[in-house]
Order: C-alpha cells, then structure tokens, then sequence
C-alpha cells in the first residue's frame, strides 16, 4: 500500500555518500523539513517524556467537578485549560500522556516491521531462486490484504493493549520494508567490489554484514520515519474502532471516538487529540521526506 | 454511537420494553393511560398518512419464530404478526387478540385451551387455523429453523423435547382440536405461561405461504403475517417499506397508510432529520436521541415539551461471578457494594436512567423499592465501609478485569465504576467488547466480573430470578454464576404457585437472599428517552409491547 | 511471453489461496461462537449444539476450510450469520456504492494531486513549491475518520447544504469522496511532481528552453507526458484498493457500502461475510496487480526475462 510515496528511490551508494560540511541556517534553509519535521518530532518525544509533570491532573481519574449537573463535558476554562471530558477528566491532561501511546506505538511497531523486513529483504535478495519467489508471493499476499480489516481481527483476537496493537501493526507493515530492502541487496550484489569479494570466496553473511547493511541504512532510516508516521495514524484509526489501547488508557484515537458524541457540543473532544495527531504525523512526514532530500542525492540535485 | 440496546444477537437486551413509572403500585393491573400519554392528541384519528423512521441497525429478523431482540420485535410483535394474546396498552395486562377470549385452563394448571376468531385471514388471504398456530411451534422445535425459544417450551410442553429430538413427528402437547380450537398441554404448571404465548415466537404463520417462497430461510425477509401492517419491499442495509395490511380482521386499524423505515447508523443525522420535520419519532427501539441533542432539546421549548422519559423494564448491573477469585468471596463482593457510586453512573448517562437497590425493575410485579430482609440489603455508597470489608476479607490479590460492551454510556459509566474501586484497592483492568463477543465471556462462566444488563421478555418476576439465579442456568444466562440450593428450591416453588400476593412474598424474600450474599450491584433502571413530531398522534409508550405503529395517525402538518 | 503470464497467473492464485487461508484462521481463533450467536443467549445448549452441528462448525478446521473453498468454487458464498441473507445479495446490495464512492475519490484525488505536482515541479525549490508541499502533507498526515468528522460538522451540518451520510445520488458522494481525495491526493501529487522534476532536468528539456521555447509548452509537450506514467501505473493500485471497501470512511459517512459491511461483519463476528468482504478485498488487488504486470510486461519486453 502507497509503495509509490514510502519507497525512498536510493542509488545503492547514497548512504556512503560524504556530505559536505555547511552552517546550520544553511542546511536550515536548504533543508528546513529536516529541521522543522525534527524538532516537532523533538517536543512531542518531549511531552511524550515529561507528561506526569506537565499534566495537572491523572489522566484516567474523573474529577468530582468535571461534569456539568447534566452530565456534560465543560468547556475549556482557567482550571481546566483544555476542558473535560465525557468522563469529567482534563482533556489538557489526557492530551499530553496520549503522545507517550501513540509514539510508543509508532515506533515500536516501526521496529518490528523493521526487523522482519529487513530479514526477508535481505534474505530474498541475497539468495533469490525459490527462496525469493516464495518471499515475494508472501509479501504480495500481505500487501493485497485489506490492511486495516486485518489487523482489526488480530487485535480482536489477541485482545486490544498497547503491546498487541503495536505488535499487530507491526507483524502486517514490514512488506513494504522487505521490498525496499531487497531491491538495495539486488543493486549491491551487482556492485564491482561486491562481486570481486563474491568471487574470492567471502562468506554470504561476511558479505550482508560488511557490504549489504551499511548500504540499506539510509533507505531504512527514512522508511521508518515516514513509517512511524504511518503507524501512529493507524493507532489513532484502531482506537477509533474500539479496537486499540483500552480507556481509560488515553490515546488519540480512543479520545477521538469518545469525544463524537459530543461534536457539536464539546468539540475541544475532538479537536484537541484530533490536532495533536495532525501536527504529530506531519512531523515525521516532514522529517522522512527531508531526509530523503538530504541523502538521497538523485532526488535532491 | 450504537443505539442504546443495539441489535441482534444481544438476545439479552431482547425485550427492552418500557415502563411506565407507575406511582406507588406494585405494576400489574394498573390503568394509568392518562399519566404517560403525550397529551397531544388532538382530535379524532384520521386515517392515511406516511410517516418515515430511523433504525440504527438492519433488522436482524422479520422471521417471528426467529426474532429475538428489540430491534426485530419492534416491528414483528403487534405490527407485522400477532398473537393469540397481547397486552392492553400502556399496561402489563394481558387480553385476547386473535384468541376470542382468555384461555379456558384446567384445574391442574397443565391444559390450556384457546378459541381462535373466525375469519381472521394473512395478508395474502389466506384463513389463518389453529393449524397455523401449531406449524409456528413446530417451526419452532425444528432444529434447522435456528429458532433461540426453544428454551421456553421444551420442555414446558408435553412432547415438545422429543419432537425437538427429532424422536416423533407429531408435537403431542399443541393440538388443533377443530380448526378455531387449540389446545397446549404443560408438563407442569407455570403460573406465567400465557405471557410466554403473548410473546411473538407464538404468531400464526402460513406453512404453505413459506414453502412457495422457499423456505425458512427467506422467510426471514419475506415476512407475511396477520398484523395491521405488511412489508412492501425490503432492501437489506436501506430499510424497509410497511403498509396496511387489507386484510387485518380490525378494519378500523391501522391508520397509517405506510411506514417508510430507513436504516441509519448515524445518530446525529436522524436528529438532524427529526429537527427537520422528516422523521417522524426518535426513541430506544428505533433510533437511539443522542447524548448532545437529548441536552440540547431539553434546553429548547419547542423540543422539550415532545422529549418523554419511561423507565424501562429492565436493568444494568455489576454482575459478580461468585465461583471465581476474588468474588467467591462475599466480603470482597460485599466490599463492591458499598465501594460503587451509583449516581456518577446516572449521571453520565446524562440522567437517562433511576437509581436502583433492587433486581427486579419497576413495572413488574414484586418490585418494592425498599428490600427487606434481615441485614440491609439496600446497600449504601460508603467507601471507608468497603475498605473495611475488604480487610477483614482477607484477600490481598484485587486485579479484577471488568468486561463492558464498547458502547456509550456504558463504556463511560465502566470507566467510573473502576476508578471508584481502584479508589478502596482493587485494580480494575477494562475489557471493552463488542456485542458478540460480549455474550460468549460472560457466559463463558470464567469472566471475573462485567457491566451487563437484562430486559424482560415478560412481565414476571421469574424472567428475572429464575432465569438468571436458578443454578440450572449458569453460567449461560446465570452469569454470576450464582447457586444457593435454598434459593433454587424457593424458584422452583415459585415458577409453579398460583400468582397472588404469597408468591411475590417468596420472590422479595428470594431477592433479599441473593442480594445479601451480593452476586449483583444493581445500577440503574434505564430510561426510553422518547420524542414524536407534534403532528404525531397517539404516541405512548407501553410497559412491554414496543411502539404502537398501528395505533399512531398523523394530523395535516 | 506465455510462460511470464502464466508464472504471475499462478502466482495470483497462490497469494489468493494464501490469504484465503490466513483470513480463515484468524477468524476461527477470533473469540465468540458464532452458534450461540445466532440462537441468542437464552436458548438452551443442545440448541447450540445443533445449530454448531448444522454449520458443521463442530469440524476440525482443515475440514471446514475445504468445504468453504469447495462451496466458493461454485460460486456460494454462504448465508450471514447475522440475518440469514445470502452472502453474495449483501454484498451485491453495496458493492455499486463502493464502486461510485471509489471513482468519486480517484476523481477528487486527481483533481487536486495533478496540478498540485505539475505546480509543484514548476516551481520546485520554490516557495510555491514548499507552500504546496506542506499543504499535500497535511492531507496526507490527517486521520481520515477526523477529517470526515470535520467535514459533517462544519459542512453537512454547519452550512446544511450536503446530507450528513448515507448513499442516494451525487450529494451524498460529495463529502467522503473529499475526505478520501485530500487525505489520499499527496501520492499522485508526488508522483507527477518528482518525475517531473527528472524529466525537466532531462537534456533535451534544459535544450528546448534554453532555444526559447515557452515554458507551457515545454511543460504540455514533453514534462508532463512522461511524467504522467508512473501516476498512470499506481492509479491502477488505487482504483483497486479504493473498490475494496474503504472501512473507517464509510463508517464515518453511514455510507453503505463493502468496507462498513466488512466492519459490522467483524463486529458481529459475522463469520461468512468476514470472509467474503476480505476476500473480495483482496481480488480487487490481486487482479489488478496481475494486469498491470501483464501491461508492463508487453510494453517493456526486458521485464518478462527477469
């Protein structure tokens, strides 16, 4: 899915490649998604951080004077910066601790398919013959699936917490990875020098290890940036579902859902999180696409 | 999101019937139809007219014999099929509907016989017989037909276990004596058994109707009965067409000309729709009003005086499952009595809902609003006093995991209950379910402890004590898994006994019993939050039949 | 050439045999029984019993999955489980819904991703060119059931001129396929804009225009009809995977169509519509995976050879 967008086309040399040495404002100018992306990336892992400290109140305790005598949400005041909840808790509260779910969520599923695309990438185009063809097919069938309907059942099937949730984005997002990953190996493996070692006898792993894996570095960086992105949009998505991390938990997405029955009424429920998410996604799409442009030198001539 | 009691195989919120608040009375015979009627009835009822509803979900079954939820009954009981018997509106008494007159009983309480209307004919003009009574109950012991009644008549009914065994070929117990008499034969006497019959499993259907159609199956959606109305068209995930049946033996009935039924899954837009003058009534059996219009409208004349609230004949609750840890205990459950404040959960249903002590719901006979017994059983919120308990119970491991259905206000009201009993040492872990899913954990006997509810099928005290503290149904509809030998001797007892102040003496001491070794934390009643168009008329809500569609007419607007 | 179709040929079955049984395992580890569904809490074990027994549900699982596959192969996607209604008539109910709403969308996307990357590979490194960027990048970085959200609110409700949801004509089509159009245009946006830039900075380009030939005509005659391909390519993918059902839009929007059916099957554990909503997901994709290969490989002859 979206292969066109997420596949950074790297020269298999990109990653070697020495850059030169220039001023930050610079860089800043030439670059400034690295820059911007980056520290939006920064203050969110901040806020992701520093959240107890930074809330007023417990996220998932209902406060005794969070509720109107009807039992409505109250709107954004001096106490309560960014209202309350259906629940009767600060929204402002709930905001800054659902930054730890959705990044821990984002990145830890970025991991997984990390490491098992990078496997399979590496394998299947290192070895090709049948062991490619089936690695292919595999990754096909994982990439014709209904994404978000699959990882609905097994989140239902493993039972919705943050762990399987990221596990389950995780175990269906690495084929994207794995495709990038083995067409790096087939350009490497045609490399002079990669043949010349091939052909005085190094070993297949001295070879993935010494010559293969410095080059899908860069590609992997972006990619998983651009990934994290990707994950924590569709955490939000799950937890939209009723699928994702369990409230009283906060997540973007759960306070999203919440927050619908009220959108007319009470729509800090919704915009809050809703914002939270948007300018989070941005940064690290930001970011992925800078640092496409500053290390891939065939798109950023 | 959902509507309140959504759908289909949530067979236990199946009879989400409303209640009327019946001031000071026990429910039963009461004829209060001016308190709860809508007071804009002005005029002579005028027949013609097309009105349009919401329904949130489709219809999961226009097939009577397989209908078993609130969403289905809405338009299968009284509207599309009826009955030998229904009840009078706006009561919980029952009177002849296609029968000529109440049942001739014997004296041992095992024989019933009912004398069926002549000339009452389907929709499609064919005579309707006793015979099409005892093909409906066939259909109904026929394994393939799917049907979930099979529970209330096998093995009430003489034969009926052995023809559902596939052992005979004739139900012995349901006779067509001649073609307008019917005769039901018991296996022991059940004082509530003619409101089993008024339920709609028991409608007449036209064997040979569902044949030419090709079978069961499609008769699931190709409904055609003997109620004011039948359907027109039907396109699954749209909605639906009713119109006047020609053939229904009232002529005066119905006044509508047609009820054009759309399905919905977006509250707000049927809010809108209805601010708009285009649906024609909003309530818990169609289309749930939702939290943010129900606050606005009553903030708004023109609105508030249309919104209705009626308790429902029904319950939510905390059930304890009291075989498993730390709930097999009665300190710990005890403690979850007194740790549980029940106001934050009305309130967060947005006052849609009363504060209840008791299992059995106002409407129905034997409720009594303060229980007796020997101990309180009329539990307090006091969370020093659960602390206590809690203590002296000696458990030390409270990681509980509480099951709730992911809906609104529930899931709310679930994530109240856990910071209330975090608050005196439990640790409460949530599991959000959806509908299905729901069923199978807590009846899978193992769930801890849940958020669940019960509605009655019918108005009697067994539907709620019996059926869901009788050991014999645990853990399947027991989900407290609840046994106390005492207590099912006294159900025994009462299912059998003649209805009269006695056997609901039993029941309030059998409710004080269970209460006191606290196998549930009774939340609240929930109320049907209705509204109609002014130009509406004739809107009520009944203590268990759902909407009277065949009763409404609708004045030029 | 025959030997490369009908390599990818069998290679489309086994991707599809391989999602079907995958799709069937993880329904059959899913939690509930379905038998106790369709009878309801209240009815007695030996009537679950019988109905498991009629679904043949009390089978080991390899034996279930070969009588499904056996029942599809002719055609019969069995009855829901929910409400007894054939599987194929629900989904033929909705299967034109999604198909407008899908075309809907690719329109709406291509609308606004074309000239936003034409604009963009104009005036690329410009400040028009970051200004546009960051505007696709926030489509692209929305929720979409968020959006939606916002679209009902301040459209269909706060201006009262689109309906709030549901299917029934072009009205009802308009705001979804916004949804999914801006949400979605960031690929066809980046697609025309970065091969674009590649064929500009192509020799004979930088020749044309150094000669004074009109930048629109440099842009009309030969940017953009080689930058058009790779967009024309993942369009395919697009209309494919937009015909599979788009679950958290239709959701949103009431909109009846194979992704809100696929979802409430999930919900009900509505086991054969599950089934069949995946499955017909993932034809939608595999197909049109496997002629876009065939297309590519007549046009290019070297690909059938790897």
């Amino acid at each position: 899915m979206n292969n066109a967008v997420l596949e950074p086309s790297l020269s298999p040399a990109a990653g070697t490649a020495v850059k030169r040495r220039m001023s930050f404002w610079r860089f800043a100018r030439r670059y400034p998604s690295v820059v911007v992306g980056g520290l939006i990336v920064l203050i969110m892992v901040l806020i992701a951080l520093f959240a107890p400290v930074l809330a007023h109140y417990d996220p998932t305790r209902p406060l005794s004077d969070g509720l109107s005598q009807m039992g409505a949400p109250l709107p954004p005041n001096h106490k309560y910066w960014l209202g309350t909840d259906t629940e009767g808790r600060d929204v402002f509260s709930r905001v800054l601790y659902g930054a730890r779910v959705s990044l821990e969520v984002g990145f830890f599923a970025g991991l997984i398919s990390l490491f098992i695309g990078a496997l399979l990438g590496i394998i299947s185009g290192y070895f090709g013959g049948w062991v490619d063809m089936v690695i292919m097919r595999l990754t096909d069938m994982v990439l014709a699936f209904p994404f978000l309907l699959f990882v609905v059942a097994l989140v239902a099937v493993m039972k919705p917490s943050v762990t399987n949730v990221f596990i389950a984005i995780g175990v269906f997002g690495w084929a994207q990875m794995a495709r990038i990953i083995r067409g790096q190996v087939l350009a490497v493996k045609e490399l002079e020098y990669v043949q010349a070692a091939r052909s005085l006898g190094a070993s297949a792993w001295n070879i993935i290890f010494k010559e293969v894996l410095p080059n899908v570095i860069t590609p992997v960086v972006i990619y998983l940036t651009l990934a994290i992105g990707q994950n924590i949009l569709l955490e939000a998505s799950l937890s939209f579902l009723g699928f994702g991390v369990q409230p009283p938990e906060p997540s973007w997405g759960n306070m999203i859902q919440e927050g619908m029955a009220y959108f007319q009424l009470a729509p800090w429920l919704i915009y809050a999180p809703g914002l939270m998410l948007l300018i989070t996604t941005i940064g690290f799409n930001l970011l992925g696409d800078g640092l496409r442009d500053w290390l891939d030198p065939k798109v950023g001539r | 999101m959902e509507g309140l009691w959504k759908k289909g195989l949530a067979a236990l919120s199946s009879t989400a019937v409303a209640v009327a608040l019946l001031a000071g009375c026990g429910g039963g015979s009461t004829n209060n139809a001016t308190s709860n009627s809508t007071g804009t009835n002005a005029g002579t009822p005028q027949k013609g007219g097309t009105i349009n509803i919401d329904i949130n979900d489709d219809v999961a079954h226009f097939d009577p014999a397989v209908a078993y939820d609130q969403g289905s009954w809405e338009f299968v009981w009284g509207n599309i099929y009826n009955q030998l018997l229904k009840y009078k509106p706006q009561t919980t008494d029952l009177e002849p509907d296609l029968a000529t007159s109440m049942p001739e009983i014997s004296s041992d309480g095992l024989t019933y016989t009912f004398h069926i209307k002549k000339g009452i004919k389907f929709s499609n003009g064919d005579p309707v017989t006793a015979q099409s009574f005892v093909d409906e109950f066939k259909r109904i012991l026929t394994p393939s037909v799917q049907s979930p009644a099979v529970g209330f008549i096998d093995p009430a009914i003489q034969g009926a276990d052995d023809f559902y065994k596939g052992k005979t070929k004739e139900l012995t117990g349901v006779v067509a004596k001649d073609d307008y008499t019917l005769v039901i034969k018991l296996t022991k006497p059940q004082t509530f058994f003619t409101k089993v019959l008024a339920m709609p499993f028991f409608s007449p259907v036209d064997e040979k109707y569902i044949q030419s159609i090709g079978g069961d199956k499609a008769f699931d959606h190709k409904p055609m009965g003997t109620g004011p109305f039948m359907m027109q068209s039907y396109t699954p995930g749209k909605g639906f067409v009713l119109v006047r049946n020609p053939n229904y033996y009232d002529s005066s009935k119905p006044y509508l000309d047609e009820i054009d039924v759309h399905v919905n899954s977006n509250q707000e837009s049927t809010a809108l729709s209805f601010e708009q003058g285009n649906t024609a009534l909003m309530d818990d059996y169609t289309q749930q009003i939702p939290a943010q219009y129900y606050l606005k409208w009553s903030a708004q004349s023109q609105y508030s005086s249309l919104l209705k609230k009626q308790p429902y004949m029904g319950i939510e609750y905390v059930g304890l499952n009291t075989q498993v840890a730390p709930f097999n205990n009665k300190l710990v459950r005890q403690a979850v009595e007194y740790a549980i404040n029940k106001d934050n959960a009305v309130k967060l249903a947005n006052g849609r809902g009363q504060v209840t002590n008791e299992i059995l719901p106002p409407g129905i006979q034997g409720y009594v609003q303060q229980l007796g017994g020997q101990d309180d059983v009329n539990y307090k919120y006091d969370p020093n006093k659960a602390k206590q308990l809690l203590k002296e119970s000696g458990v030390t491991n409270l990681n509980v995991t509480m099951i709730v259905r992911n809906r609104a206000p529930l899931t709310q009201i679930a994530q109240s209950i856990q910071a209330d009993l975090n608050a005196v040492g439990f640790h409460v872990t949530l599991k959000q379910v959806g509908e299905s899913d729901y069923l199978s954990q807590a009846e899978s006997g193992k769930a801890q402890f849940g958020l669940y509810g019960w509605f009655a099928d019918f108005p009697d005290p067994y539907d709620f004590l019996d059926v869901l503290f009788n050991s014999n149904q645990a853990p399947i509809n027991n989900w407290a898994n609840y046994k106390n030998p005492t207590v099912d001797k006294e159900l025994q007892q009462a299912a059998t006994m003649p209805d009269g102040p006695e056997r609901y003496k039993l029941y309030d001491k059998i409710q004080d019993q269970i209460l006191d070794d606290a196998a549930w934390v009774p939340l609240y009643n929930p109320v049907n939050t209705t509204i109609h168009q002014s130009w509406v008329n004739n809107y009520y809500t009944s203590p268990v039949m759902e909407d009277p569609l065949a009763d409404l007419w609708v004045s030029k607007h | 050439m025959a030997s490369y179709i009908l390599r990818r040929f069998i290679g489309a079955l086994v991707v599809l045999f391989g999602i079907s049984v995958i799709t069937f395992i993880i329904a059959y580890a899913a939690p509930g029984d379905p038998a106790r569904l369709i009878v309801g809490a209240k009815a007695p074990q030996t009537v679950v019993d019988a109905v498991r027994h009629n679904l043949g549900l009390d089978q080991p699982l390899p034996i279930q999955y070969i009588h499904y596959i056996g029942r599809l192969l002719h055609g019969d996607l069995g009855f829901s489980y929910h409400n007894n209604l054939p599987v194929a008539e629900l989904i033929g109910q909705r299967i034109g819904n999604t198909v407008q709403l899908a075309l809907a969308s690719w329109i709406v996307e291509v609308i606004l991703g074309l000239p936003l990357g034409i604009f963009g590979a104009l005036y690329h490194r410009r400040t028009a060119d970051y200004i546009l960027s960051f505007l696709t990048l926030v489509g692209m970085s929305m929720p979409v059931f968020w959006f939606g959200m916002w679209l009902i609110q301040n459209v269909a409700y706060g201006l009262g001129i689109l309906p709030l949801g549901g299917v029934g004509g072009i009205s009802h089509l308009i705001l979804p396929a916004i949804t999914l159009g801006v949400t979605n245009m960031a690929f066809y946006q980046r697609l025309v804009k970065s091969s674009m830039v590649d064929v500009m900075s192509q020799d004979y380009i930088r020749t044309a225009r150094a000669n004074g030939v009109p930048a629109h005509r440099v842009v009309t005659r030969h940017a953009l009809k080689n930058g058009l391909i790779p967009a024309v390519t993942y369009a395919g993918m697009d209309i494919a995977q937009l015909c599979g059902g788009v679950v958290l839009t239709e959701t949103v929007f009431n909109y009846q169509g194979v992704g809100q059916l696929a979802w409430q099957s999930i919900e009900n554990l509505d086991f054969p519509v599950i089934m069949a909503t995946v499955l017909i997901a993932a034809v939608f994709v595999v197909v049109m995976n496997f002629i876009v290969d065939i297309v590519y490989s007549l046009i290019d002859p070297r690909i059938s050879l790897s």
